[in-house]
């Protein structure tokens, strides 16, 4: 009886990854925790439900120093319920270290992790070679792919975690055209959170979105070995979307976005006037987070201040025009507050 | 600029209601609540809008509140004014919608030619050259309660120091890097303590402690991973060595019970070798013939001995014959010869004597056989013990030779083989494994329970940690936004900071270049309101206010109540000029000479007459002595 090649390919999940961008409402990171470990238990029951033959976690599926053992045990007894294969490397933010869980933890017998010293694992009965290039302590495991030897009659894959076509990149940076011209059938890559495909080189991004600057589809692979195909699952869940709204057009808003399940930043530009910008408008919206980037009006001797005010003022706004962005917020809250100061108005700062 | 005329459709008490300016003095004349302030309100109004501004604590009302009409929805007007250009211009507003147009004299709307704030326009600032805030600190001198009072000369006076350090009246430096200053103790810092910043603190560092806590924790519970995978790969080599030393044990005990069992053997055949072939039936037949023979006899010995000792008595008594007899035939033979032949008779004697000897040897003979048959029944005597001894002997070994057989067949059994040569097999066997040990079974059994033991500790604790609900990222999370709590916190520190040091560079910039200016204006008006009383009026090195006067500088604190109101309408006056940057502004004044003596008030009068040639005054009083303005051209108006 032939055995079956099914597989799905997942990468960089990061559970318990902290987000600190999104502190600002209370329990939403960890709401957005839960999320994504529960988008990856799902594609584990998909597996489970389906019969997948054999699961690839390219990398980074959990954050060293910050996933406990209870959750590593609640992953373990999920692979537990799958008949398949699950083969594991490790990635930058879960290296294999002595005290990794990948080392240290007694995983089930089906879940298979590729280390430094044992970075190969075939299976004789479907035919296929699993050759794993995680991330460790060390470094340097790029070299590691020198010492793979492929099977001729095998089917060959190689997992592996790192930057592609990325050579300033400290971690593992390899050429695409090297991978390519190596004897394997399908490479699992792992690391770079953006989906990408070259060649036979598939890289299926961060299963969830992990921040502002992961816009953009977010999923992973499923496929079969022997038959050759491969195709992307898109994960439904929230999306990350940073955008730049002047002030006059966020009325806008919500026709232009109406997924409310987003997490939006809005920096919203413009010159600033007194008036606040209304957080009315996102009452209905799980996340939105408003940066207020809209600029001190420019300094006008004729329309502005006189007087000591304005003396006070044309310091101010000379400091500011060659102050970086950090700064700048600092001298515009100063020029309120000396305003504030000399006209005897009472300094309300919290 | 000049204003020409004013229509308001409503504002406070005037509803439809036109006034007419001329050029020069505009005297108004009016009861109190006749409307002066209120006019002047509302030219304010119309130049620069009104402020968005809530109720003072002191419960005055906002202007925008203050003026709503009393008689009519219409909340507005319009000001008629010439610029300095001769342009004539019409400045609509509605107050309610904050409406707000500009024409020119062919009803052009040019309201984008004037500068806009974010609540209206303000055709003052561009028309006048000044702010609001200059125009009402300078030109625009309207009634103010805090100078109505005689005794507040120390208020008119802290004016002037505002003065002195900005260059305008309602801005006190000292006061607002105070009130910075104040801010930033408010805030906290390393010295203080239950400030915001200390708070902030002490929060960030016990976040930080339990987060550092839990990290460490989580190393534990790794570290407890760590000896878990120690703990078992030990019990498994103990286990192992237990198995080699359980095999050596084995070994040894094997080899124990083959030298013992060789031992055996060799005395088995030792004894073997030591057994007879005894018939040991025949043994007992002849023993038994033996014993009844004997039982015959009492006892061998003296038996023997009193044969021995019959046939001594009789050998001797045999002696005796024999000599006897010789002596007999001697004597005979002696009696025949020599003394009769009859003695030949005398032979007899020893023929009785032969035959008594001969009786004797019959029966030492006859004892002989006796004595030879005793000695030969203790010889067979003697015999038969050794051959009971013997089979005895036989006998005895025979039943250890059952008995060593027995030993080997249990060494046999208990090494569990058949047989020697199995047990030898055995050893062979368990002398090609190769084992190497060199702790005893014993030991490693405790090291084994030892580990085991610790192994059920470290299980559970890792049980409990398997239950823990803890998340180190929420307190990171917590940390983060806490740190940027502290990092807005340092960020409005530090823009306070800065606040404060460019407050007093401003100040510095003002009292370089701007004050000195004005106290020149100032000194040139002052010298005119005061009749040349007074030349001047400087900023000392202590940063007073001081005047030179007679000969000697006095503070303007040592001058009466009268003549610092005097310096303060010259800085007034001089502001306006400083400030309106070449433009001409109407001077407004409302009540401003009323605490003036009459000499005061003349010069200050003809001050401001002089003044109007070039400059349109409007001046609100509730009334004025003829004196003061006969033959001068001066627009009176009187109010309903």
């Amino acid at each position: 009886m032939i055995l079956g090649t099914s597989f799905i390919h997942i990468a960089d999940i990061h559970m318990d990854q902290s987000f600190t961008t999104l502190a600002a409402k209370d329990g939403f990171p960890a709401l957005r925790r839960k999320e994504i470990f529960e988008t990856f238990m799902n594609v584990l029951k998909r597996a489970e439900n389906e019969d997948i033959d054999f699961i690839m976690i390219s990398g980074d599926m959990y954050e060293h120093g910050y996933t406990n053992i209870k959750r590593i045990n609640e992953i373990n007894e999920q692979f537990k319920r799958i008949k398949g294969n699950i083969i594991i490397i490790s990635g930058n933010h879960d290296p294999e270290a002595r005290n990794s869980y990948y080392c240290l933890f007694q995983w089930a017998k089906n879940v298979h992790i590729l280390l430094r010293n044992e970075p190969s694992i075939c299976f004789t009965e479907q035919g296929i070679c699993f050759h794993g290039i995680g991330f460790d302590t060390g470094g340097g495991q790029i070299r590691l792919l020198e010492n793979i030897k492929t099977n001729e009659k095998m089917i060959n894959v190689l997992l592996m975690h790192g930057d592609v076509d990325l050579n300033i990149s400290g971690y593992n940076p390899i050429d695409s055209n090297i991978l390519n011209s190596k004897a394997f059938d399908y490479i699992a890559m792992g690391h770079n959170h953006r989906m990408y495909v070259k060649s036979n080189i598939y890289n299926p991004g961060s299963l969830s979105p992990l921040g502002f600057d992961e816009p953009g589809e977010h999923g992973y692979f499923i496929g079969d070995f022997r038959s050759k195909k491969a195709e992307y699952v898109k994960n439904e869940g929230r999306k990350y979307v940073d955008i730049s709204m002047s002030q006059e057009k966020l009325s806008l808003f919500n026709e232009m976005y109406p997924n409310k399940k987003d997490i939006y930043r809005i920096r919203v530009t413009g010159e600033k006037e007194e008036n606040e910008i209304s957080v009315d408008l996102f009452k209905e919206y799980d996340f939105v987070e408003v940066i207020d980037i809209r600029k001190i009006k420019a300094p006008n001797r004729t329309d502005g201040f006189q007087g000591i005010k304005g003396e006070y003022a044309g310091i101010i706004y000379g400091k500011l025009k060659i102050a970086d962005e950090d700064k700048k917020v600092i001298y515009e809250d100063a020029l309120r507050y000396g305003m504030m100061a000399l006209s005897n108005e009472r300094l309300d700062i919290e | 600029m000049k204003i020409s005329a004013a229509h308001i459709y409503g504002y406070g008490k005037f509803a439809d209601k036109d006034f007419v300016f001329k050029e020069g003095f505009n005297i108004f004349l009016g009861k109190n609540e006749a409307g002066k302030s209120t006019l002047m309100s509302f030219i304010k109004a119309m130049l620069y809008g009104q402020k968005k501004e809530r109720e003072s604590k002191e419960g005055q009302l906002p202007e925008s509140k203050k003026y709503k009409p009393w008689n009519t929805d219409k909340y507005g007007g319009y000001l008629k004014v010439e610029t300095d250009t001769g342009e004539v211009l019409r400045i609509e507003r509605d107050f309610s919608d904050r409406s707000f147009k500009v024409f020119d004299v062919n009803n052009e709307d040019i309201s984008n030619r004037f500068s806009m704030d974010k609540d209206s326009g303000m055709p003052g600032q561009d028309l006048l050259g000044m702010d609001m805030e200059c125009f009402a600190n300078s030109s625009f001198i309207c009634q103010d309660k805090s100078i109505l009072y005689s005794e507040d000369k120390e208020h008119i006076a802290e004016k002037l120091a505002n003065i002195n350090e900005s260059a305008e009246e309602s801005v006190s430096v000292k006061n607002a890097c105070k009130s910075i200053k104040d801010k930033l103790t408010e805030l906290g810092n390393d010295r203080t303590s239950k400030k915001p910043y200390n708070m902030l603190l002490e929060d960030i560092r016990n976040e930080e402690d339990i987060q550092t806590k839990m990290q460490e924790s989580n190393e534990i519970c790794l570290a407890y991973l760590s000896e878990r995978d120690d703990l078992v790969r030990k019990i498994g080599i103990l286990k192992n060595e237990e198995k080699m030393s359980e095999r050596k044990e084995i070994l040894d005990k094997s080899l124990s019970g083959k030298s013992k069992y060789d031992g055996y053997l060799k005395e088995k055949e030792n004894i073997n070798k030591r057994i007879s072939d005894t018939d040991e039936k025949k043994i007992e037949k002849e023993s038994k013939a033996l014993n009844e023979e004997l039982s015959k006899h009492d006892d061998l010995d003296k038996e023997i001995d009193s044969c021995k000792n019959k046939s001594k008595k009789y050998k001797s008594i045999m002696i005796t014959i024999i000599i006897i007899s010789l002596l007999v035939i001697a004597s005979t033979v002696y009696l025949m010869l020599e003394i009769n032949i009859l003695y030949a008779t005398l032979f007899i004697l020893p023929v009785a004597a032969l035959f008594t000897f001969l009786l004797f040897k019959k029966r030492v003979s006859t004892l002989n056989v006796q004595l030879h048959d005793i000695e030969k029944l203790i010889i067979r005597q003697k015999e038969m013990d050794e051959l009971v001894k013997k089979a005895e002997q036989d006998r005895s070994n025979r039943i250890l030779i059952r008995t060593y057989d027995g030993l080997m067949q249990d060494i046999l059994s208990e090494e569990d083989v058949l047989d020697y040569k199995a047990l030898n097999e055995k050893i062979d066997l368990l002398r090609s494994e190769k084992i190497m040990t060199v702790r005893s079974r014993e030991d490693c059994l405790s090291d084994i329970q030892n580990s085991r033991e610790r192994l059920a500790i470290v299980q559970a604790e890792i049980s409990k940690y398997m239950n823990s609900n803890e998340v180190i990222a929420e307190h990171e999370e917590k940390l983060a936004e806490l740190k940027e709590k502290m990092a807005g916190l340092e960020r409005k520190k530090e823009a306070l900071a800065i606040a404060y040091d460019c407050i007093l560079q401003a100040s510095k910039k003002m009292q370089e270049y701007v004050i000195p200016k004005m106290n020149e204006e100032m000194s040139v008006y002052l010298e005119k309101i005061t009749a040349g009383k007074h030349t001047n009026i400087k900023t000392g090195q202590k940063m007073e206010l001081n005047t030179e006067y007679t000969d000697k500088v006095h503070s303007i604190y040592e001058f009466s109540d009268g003549t610092i109101r005097q310096m303060y309408l010259a800085f007034r006056l001089a502001a306006g000029k400083t400030f309106s940057q070449k433009k001409s502004s109407p001077i407004f004044m409302d009540e401003a000479l009323v605490y003036y003596d009459s000499q005061r008030k003349k010069s200050t009068l003809d001050f401001l007459y002089g003044l109007s040639e070039n400059t349109q005054i409007i001046f609100f009083v509730t009334g004025i002595e003829d004196e003061f303005i006969k033959d001068k051209n001066i627009s009176i108006y009187q109010f309903d």
